[in-house]
């Protein structure tokens, strides 16, 4: 069973210079599937194409089997799929907070009896409780991106981006947005995550790792981040405990299996010992 | 003392201070890494720095002048002290890289052989100096791309003190090294850096101190080693540890306060051959 499908999908900004080339692919519902490259690998630019924010060159997008293309395509996927972009900055519309959640609401075309639950509901969800009147312009940068989630949020789609969602978080916020992502999955939502930082892909169901515009392998979390060559390939940060397998193995010190945390690590060395 | 902070509140409304009372002393060439939870006041600290917001009371003293003063030399001051941006494509509105680049110094006395130069020996030092890619506009850049540029603008100025507001996030690995190496680099020739964010990692490996904030003041202004090796202090505030402490934390290995990998793999391979001998 698959909530959005890839086939043969192409894309160039300019000719000859492709972004993509032909991928295919396939996310599964009620699943975390994260697409993994480095900046300028097209990852973003394959989200604007399922969210028909670009038009398609070549290929084939379905989202629960509805082609993109067709007729009601479009207005079928911005009622199914929500995302919080990159920058924040580029999602609001209102300079107050709950007006600009309200806004989304409206339409959405949710009553407004139910706005100002809806609000606190999703302000709750990104610990920005009581920051309903707050200017978004004073807000800190790791402040507007858990703001922009509750826009999303509030509209209750099934189908979730977040584009880099988390990369002006501090540590204790980017453990919040994880914790967050996979209360949203064992709701039931599809959530697909695009990122660089191996950190926030690391409780992923699957990874789609993308390299020079194609995919270069897709996987669990573990497979994926434990694939010291193709993660070099990709130019992704390999994961500090894969590093420390790979230096250990170089002078002469194997252990049994690489592990992917630090808290892995640990264990492996307890058992070599 | 190159920049000074004195007693400075800032506040966006009456109820909430985001720079409390703040008091700051930076020495010339100094790399001074900035961390703090989100809305502690970090980016508010570098805008005040840089001259965006009067502050309510205090002073911000550059070579022992108040910036905020009406005879204060603004001009001078705007080319001697550069702030890199969160989102670089804030800044930019050129059509393409090599005027982007070149409108920061097109003002100033320099002939047009030497603004020439400047911005090619700009666009080299980070690495966007093929032609294919001067030509493109700032806003077709990948994201890494448009955080290399928004440097290169604040660096043809050549400026005595550089204010980065999170220069790595949303980089990858190779972007995030090329930008490491550009301040490496450029902290050898003795510019002053502040540079706000929230990567322990980062912080500890190229600062030679760090601000940790909370709530508008200064918590802790110290070497890497002191802020990072106490684990209670880093949960608390939320700053997390670099990932060497954490393992070596974990794995009791002593790093004699170095906390390079390098140094990390070297001891854990000495302590697990040394267990095998035993």
């Amino acid at each position: 069973m698959t909530v959005i499908r890839a086939s043969d999908v192409s894309f160039q900004y300019r000719e000859n210079k492709k972004i993509i080339e032909n991928i295919n692919f396939s996310i599964e519902p009620g699943k975390i599937t994260a697409i993994l490259g480095k900046n300028g690998s097209g990852k973003t630019t394959i989200i604007r194409l399922i969210l028909a924010l670009l038009p398609l060159n070549e290929g084939k997008i379905y989202i629960n089997n509805v082609d993109l293309q067709s007729k009601d395509g479009i207005k079928y996927i911005r009622k199914q799929c929500g995302i919080v972009f990159q920058n924040p900055d580029n999602q609001f519309v209102s300079p107050i907070l709950e007006d600009d959640i309200k806004f989304g609401l409206s339409n959405h075309c949710i009553p407004e009896s139910l706005h100002s639950d809806c609000v606190k509901s999703a302000l709750e969800k990104v610990n920005l409780s009581g920051f309903e009147k707050r200017k978004i312009s004073t807000l800190s940068g790791g402040q507007k991106q858990r703001a922009a989630a509750a826009g999303i949020l509030a509209l209750d789609n099934n189908i979730l981006f977040f584009d880099e969602a988390g990369s002006m978080l501090d540590p204790n916020g980017k453990i919040e947005l994880r914790k967050l992502i996979e209360k949203l999955r064992n709701q039931n939502k599809t959530i697909v995550l695009v990122s660089q930082n191996i950190d926030d892909v690391i409780t992923a169901d699957r990874i789609i790792l993308i390299s020079g515009h194609k995919i270069i392998c897709s996987g669990s979390a573990r497979e994926v981040l434990t694939d010291y060559e193709k993660l070099i390939d990709a130019g992704i940060q390999i994961p500090f405990a894969v590093r420390v397998y790979k230096d250990l193995l170089q002078k002469g010190i194997k252990l049994k299996k690489c592990p992917l945390t630090i808290d892995e690590l640990a264990e492996e060395l307890w058992n070599l010992n | 003392m190159e920049l000074e902070l004195r007693n400075v509140t800032v506040s966006y409304s009456s109820a909430e201070k985001i720079l409390d009372n703040f008091n700051l002393e930076v020495n010339k060439g100094l790399f001074f890494g900035i961390t703090g939870k989100s809305g502690s006041g970090k980016t508010t600290l570098l805008e005040t720095i840089c001259g965006f917001h009067k502050p309510e009371m205090g002073q911000v003293l550059f070579n022992n002048q108040n910036i905020y003063e009406g005879k204060f030399d603004t001009v001078s001051f705007r080319k001697k002290v550069q702030m890199v941006f969160q989102f670089p494509e804030n800044q930019f509105f050129e059509t393409d890289i090599r005027k982007e680049i070149e409108f920061g110094i097109k003002n100033t006395t320099l002939s047009s052989e030497d603004l020439n130069r400047r911005v090619t020996e700009t666009l080299q030092t980070v690495g966007l100096n093929d032609n294919e890619t001067e030509e493109l506009s700032p806003f077709a850049l990948s994201g890494g791309q448009k955080r290399r540029l928004a440097l290169a603008c604040a660096l043809v100025l050549q400026p005595e003190i550089l204010l980065l507001d999170e220069p790595f996030s949303g980089l990858d690995n190779s972007g995030q090294n090329q930008i490491i190496k550009i301040l490496q680099n450029i902290k050898t020739k003795g510019t002053t850096i502040l540079m706000v964010s929230h990567d322990p990692n980062v912080l500890c490996e190229i600062a030679d101190r760090i601000i940790v904030m909370n709530d508008g003041r200064i918590i802790k202004n110290e070497i890497p080693p002191i802020v990072y090796s106490d684990k209670q202090f880093c949960s608390q505030l939320g700053i997390g540890q670099p990932d060497t402490i954490t393992a070596a934390n974990l794995l009791d290995v002593n790093l004699n306060n170095d906390f390079t990998y390098e140094n990390f793999i070297t001891k854990l391979a000495e302590k697990l051959l040394l267990k095998n001998n035993d």
